[in-house]
């Protein structure tokens, strides 16, 4: 059976600029990346880390000058992860996109969950799931229904590596 | 095992359908007709017709027919007084003359007291059975699924295709009405070959077989519909392959829908999958070799079959007593079929008589599913590709269909209609509406010559079937009695998903409540006793509880609003100026850092469609504000014209990123000062410039604007720390007794400085000259959106004009929406009024015809006078926001 946590204050950078400079960004340690858009790319890491992030990116995207930007948008989107068994149960009940396939590295896209904008990473028995923090109460209660039809349990956040990608970090997506 | 029905014990077998352990147990007539309350019995046996819907606890109209008999459950039957067996309510059928079809548009219209009083007789005696309203509705489960291939039918052809599709590497999902592959079929070698076909898709690990899944909709996507026991599938298949089968002709002859009147595919399901005989002596029509084997079937299960009557070229030779080429041309009996009129091929007839009449009909193709296929990735198989087809024929059929599905389906034309099937001259069309044939040529006589508006007037094909039994019957009349016109009055109706009626609940799977989209700051509100409203998708706050209190405090001490719900976008990149100049009607390019601009936003045709303001980063970036619903329209709107445009720029929504909170009042100032070490004094930071300033700790973005009419700092902080600030500035408010404020006092204060509310006081015409906004806009420069419009439209006297107005002190404000007349002619309409506290006397936006809307002129709004006033009633020199 699944479970479900939200990872409160999960760092969040995005980062815009032309699409060969953003190929050549270095993935910072200990973070998911995501490509939202030839222009556009987010970070996530863990709680606590945004400033050292939008460091390291600013300092990577530096030499752009005003073709690039950096934007902590850690407060603008929730981080809400379900994992174990069954996960693709709970995600069928609240999109009806198919999700893509992982092989053990997370996989980045995009598409309606519970009827809102949402960025996801997928991993095997993992779903994490970025909406807007306006609709914050909106997905919980959504991804809570959900769950409760396959036995799915919420439970706290690991206060070690809440969004999962280890020691070494993962590799991009 | 037993149910109970109507007060005493039906013992029940496994396998059993509600339909078949009634039968067994001697009920016979399951239901009362929708209208004259005629006895009906069991007829398809495949959950097409209206006849054996019962009420099963508490769950108004179940097909009897589809449904397990399970022990312990509840089941009455439906639609009758005192009882179905005897139900006085059958006199209304001798009365068909009172009730002409289309009656309740002749009847009870005169005197207008009647109809009332009609209705709510008609209402009580039609209809079918009564819900229990007391009963929450079930919360339905709505899931998505996404096989590669989706068959829809678990038939000898259904589970070929599957079978074909999984051996081309597809993922395969088949779903199927029944309870099991074959669960209704008699046994024979259908059944046999469905059991093995069943048993090696069973087998394989490409197919999941889905039983007791009804396929109800086939929409754009392809999206299949489909019903479960407390679920909803959305099924998302690449390639769908329609095996639903056929079904045999509804055949019309006088006494069709007595008891004992049976298609003969429901007849010999009841004989031979349940063992149930459906009656003691029959006569079967067979105008098929498969109807044939259903009169053995029934033969088989102890059913003496007197008669088999059969079309030309049907072989029936040692099947029942006696055979005979000819038709049966009417089912005789009153509460229940007790004898055929049988007519030979030579003409003669003779009455044989039975207590069972099996109609044996030809196969017609069910094309409610392939009907709504169009255009999609879609192939038939077996009885809706080939009608009546043999086993072996049906089987191959399901093979192309599963490898053409595997390697990828053209898409699915709908074939042209074919001229209707001639239907019978008398008897019932319509079994779920009670329409017979002679009601149905009393419409074409009125004039409703096509079956389309046959339909709507007579609801034939609008019942529980769906069409399924009288839908080409309906266009056979109608070709009939228009011949010469029978490609117009004959053509098909249209039709529509569900092709199943489904429940309420079935249909609000998924969608539990509106999605509200809420500030950090949205639960303290609820903590403090706010109450709410929609703005757009989000629910802000109306009031804390005391709206004049909170206006007061705004206007005499200092007040702080929530405005988190503000667009918020952070702009950048090489080509920001020049996109912004294109966006925006006024100017951006000479804003200095610091400094900030009141924007409106309009769409191509010069209408308003946004406004907000505009402020210049240092670095060259533009951190821009738009209405409350405005955010993500125009994050869409931007990024559309980005790519028009082609320019280098980034548009970040920060709307929820960023929390923001104004606070207003003579004091705001001071309050502020406690909270903060930077110089925000008039001349550090003066009106309509915006500084970063650390408050409370945190740092930000401060911008003085003055929508209220005071003294005013929006604050836009990380979200992470609205609680704390919220708090932190009614502490230190707390010595000038502030009030948190919401839009209820907002909407005031604003409407005493005139300022509008874009969508309140503006529609889809507005453009910057009708609200007297010629400031905001400069046509010198080079392009911007909608210029061109407004060009056009500045030639032109607009035909109305926003303006304010306000009434004398002592009357009352007039409600949002009244009439403006001008010497008692409409003038024009009331957008927003409310009662100034402020000035003792109502104010409001008004539209007012052109030639009226000048300073100083008098409208008459609801009766009572009012004068249009100049740009402001409260502070007009702007003195207290630049304080």
């Amino acid at each position: 059976m699944p479970d479900l946590f939200e990872v409160k204050g999960a760092a969040k950078v995005r980062c815009f600029g032309k699409e060969a400079v953003l190929d050549g960004l270095t993935q910072p340690s200990g973070t998911l990346m995501g490509r939202i858009a030839p222009d556009e790319v987010i970070f996530v890491g863990q709680p606590g880390t945004a400033e050292a992030l939008v460091e390291d990116l600013q300092g990577q995207l530096a030499p752009e000058g005003n073709a690039a930007l950096v934007v902590d948008h850690t407060d603008g989107w929730t981080f809400f992860s379900l994992v174990g068994e069954g996960v693709e149960e709970v995600f069928a009940r609240e999109a009806n996109w198919k999700l893509p396939e992982s092989s053990g590295a997370p996989v980045f896209t995009v598409g309606k969950v519970c009827h809102v904008a949402g960025k996801l990473f997928v991993r095997p028995n993992r779903i994490d799931i970025m909406t807007g923090g306006e609709v914050r109460a909106h997905v919980h209660e959504s991804l809570l229904h959900a769950g409760h039809k396959v036995g799915m349990h919420e439970v706290a956040a690991p206060a070690v590596d809440p969004i999962g990608v280890g020691a070494e970090g993962v590799a991009v997506s | 095992m037993s149910i109970q029905f109507e007060g005493r014990e039906v013992p029940i077998q496994p396998g059993d359908t509600l339909a078949s352990a009634l039968y067994r147990d001697g009920v016979r007539v399951f239901s009362r007709s929708f209208k004259y309350h005629r006895p009906r019995g069991l007829y398809c046996l495949s959950g097409d017709c209206p006849n054996c819907l019962v009420t099963v606890d508490g769950e108004v109209n179940v097909r009897a027919c589809m449904c397990k008999a399970e022990d312990g459950q509840t089941v009455s039957r439906q639609n009758a007084w005192p009882s179905v067996d005897k139900d006085a309510l059958n006199i209304i059928d001798k009365g068909h003359f009172l009730m002409p079809v289309g009656f309740y548009y002749k009847a009870g219209i005169k005197p207008k007291f009647a109809w009332p009083m009609a209705e709510g007789v008609i209402r009580r005696v039609a209809g079918l059975g009564f819900s229990d309203k007391s009963d929450a509705p079930r919360d339905i489960d709505r899931i998505n699924r996404h096989p590669d291939v989706l068959v829809i039918g678990a038939g000898v052809a259904g589970l070929s295709a599957a079978l074909a599709a999984a051996e081309g590497g597809r993922r395969v999902m088949v779903i199927d009405e029944q309870a099991a592959p074959g669960d209704r079929v008699a046994q024979g070698p259908t059944k046999q070959q469905i059991d093995a076909l069943a048993a090696t898709a069973a087998q394989n690990p490409g197919i999941e077989i889905l039983p007791g899944t009804a396929a109800i909709g086939i929409y754009e996507g392809p999206m299949v519909l489909a019903l479960r026991t407390d679920q909803v599938l959305h099924i998302h298949p690449q390639a769908i392959v329609i095996a639903s089968g056929g079904m045999e002709i509804h055949r019309i002859f006088p006494g069709n829908d007595l008891p004992g009147v049976f298609m003969a595919r429901g007849a010999a399901r009841l004989a031979g999958a349940h063992g149930v005989k459906p009656g003691d002596v029959a006569v079967v029509w067979a105008e098929t070799q498969e109807a044939v084997e259903h009169a053995r079937t029934l033969q088989a299960a102890g059913v003496r079959v007197a008669c088999v009557v059969t079309a030309p070229g049907v072989d029936a030779q040692g099947v029942g007593e006696r055979q005979v080429e000819g038709e049966v041309v009417e089912a005789k009996g009153k509460k229940k079929v007790q004898g055929a009129i049988v007519r030979a091929a030579g003409g003669a007839t003779e009455e044989v008589a039975c207590d069972l009449l099996a109609v044996g009909a030809e196969i017609q193709q069910n094309m409610h599913l392939p009907r709504l296929a169009y255009d999609l990735p879609c192939v038939l198989a077996g009885d809706a590709a080939l009608p009546g087809s043999a086993l072996d024929v049906a089987a191959q059929s399901g093979t192309q269909a599963g490898q053409a599905a595997a390697q990828g389906l053209p898409l699915y034309v709908n074939p042209p209609a074919t001229e209707p099937r001639p239907c019978g001259t008398a008897g019932y069309v319509c079994i779920c509406e009670d329409v017979s044939v002679a009601e149905v040529e009393q419409a074409i006589d009125e004039g409703f010559e096509s079956a389309e508006l046959l339909k709507r007037y007579t609801t034939v094909t609008m019942g529980p079937c769906q069409g399924r039994l009288c839908a080409d019957q309906l266009r056979a009349i109608a070709h009939r009695k228009t011949p010469a016109e029978a490609a117009r009055v004959a053509a098909p109706t249209t039709l529509r998903p569900p092709v199943r009626p489904i429940k309420m609940e079935q249909a609000a799977a998924g969608a539990r409540h509106h999605i509200e989209r809420h500030t950090p700051l949205h639960q303290k509100h609820l903590e403090m006793g706010a109450s709410t409203l929609w703005a757009g998708p989000w629910k802000r706050i109306f009031s804390y509880g005391d709206m004049q209190s909170e206006y007061e405090a705004v206007r005499h001490r200092v007040g702080v609003i929530d405005v988190g719900t503000l667009g918020k976008f952070l702009l950048a990149g090489p080509d920001v100026v020049e996109f912004l100049e294109r966006i925006y009607p006024m100017r951006v390019a000479d804003l200095e850092p610091g400094r900030l601009r009141y924007g409106l936003m309009l769409e191509e045709g010069g209408v308003i469609i946004d406004d907000g303001t505009v402020c210049a980063l240092e670095g060259g970036a533009f951190y821009c504000t738009v209405t409350t619903s405005g955010a993500e329209r125009l994050e869409s709107w931007m990024l559309d014209w980005k790519e028009a445009w082609g320019l280098d720029v980034f548009v970040v929504n920060q709307t929820a990123s960023l929390a923001a909170v104004n606070v207003a009042g003579p004091h705001a100032r001071d309050l502020l000062e406690k909270l903060t070490d930077d110089p925000i004094d008039k001349e550090a930071f003066p009106y309509l410039r915006h500084r970063r300033i650390t408050v409370n700790g945190v740092s930000c973005l401060a911008i003085r604007l003055g929508f209220v009419g005071e003294l005013a700092y929006e604050l836009h902080f990380p979200a992470a720390h609205a609680v704390e600030m919220w708090d932190a500035i009614l502490e230190a408010g707390k010595e000038w007794d502030i009030r948190p404020f919401g839009l209820d006092a907002q909407r005031l204060l604003r409407l005493e400085k005139g300022h509008i509310i874009i969508s309140q006081d503006t529609d889809f015409e507005t453009t910057p000259w009708k609200v007297s906004m010629d400031w905001a806009v400069k046509l010198d420069k080079p392009e911007f959106v909608g210029k061109a419009a407004l060009i056009r439209a500045q030639r032109r006297t607009p035909r109305e004009m926003l303006v304010p107005w306000k009434m004398d002190p002592g009357m009352a404000a007039p409600p949002e929406g009244s009439t403006v007349t001008i010497g008692g002619s409409l003038a024009g309409r009331v957008t927003s009024s409310k009662m100034s506290y402020v000035l003792g006397h109502p104010v409001g936006l008004a539209w007012v015809t052109s030639e009226h809307a000048t300073e100083g002129g008098t409208i008459t709004i609801g009766g009572a006078p009012a004068t249009i006033g100049g740009h402001a009633f409260y502070d007009p020199e702007g003195v207290k926001l630049r304080a």
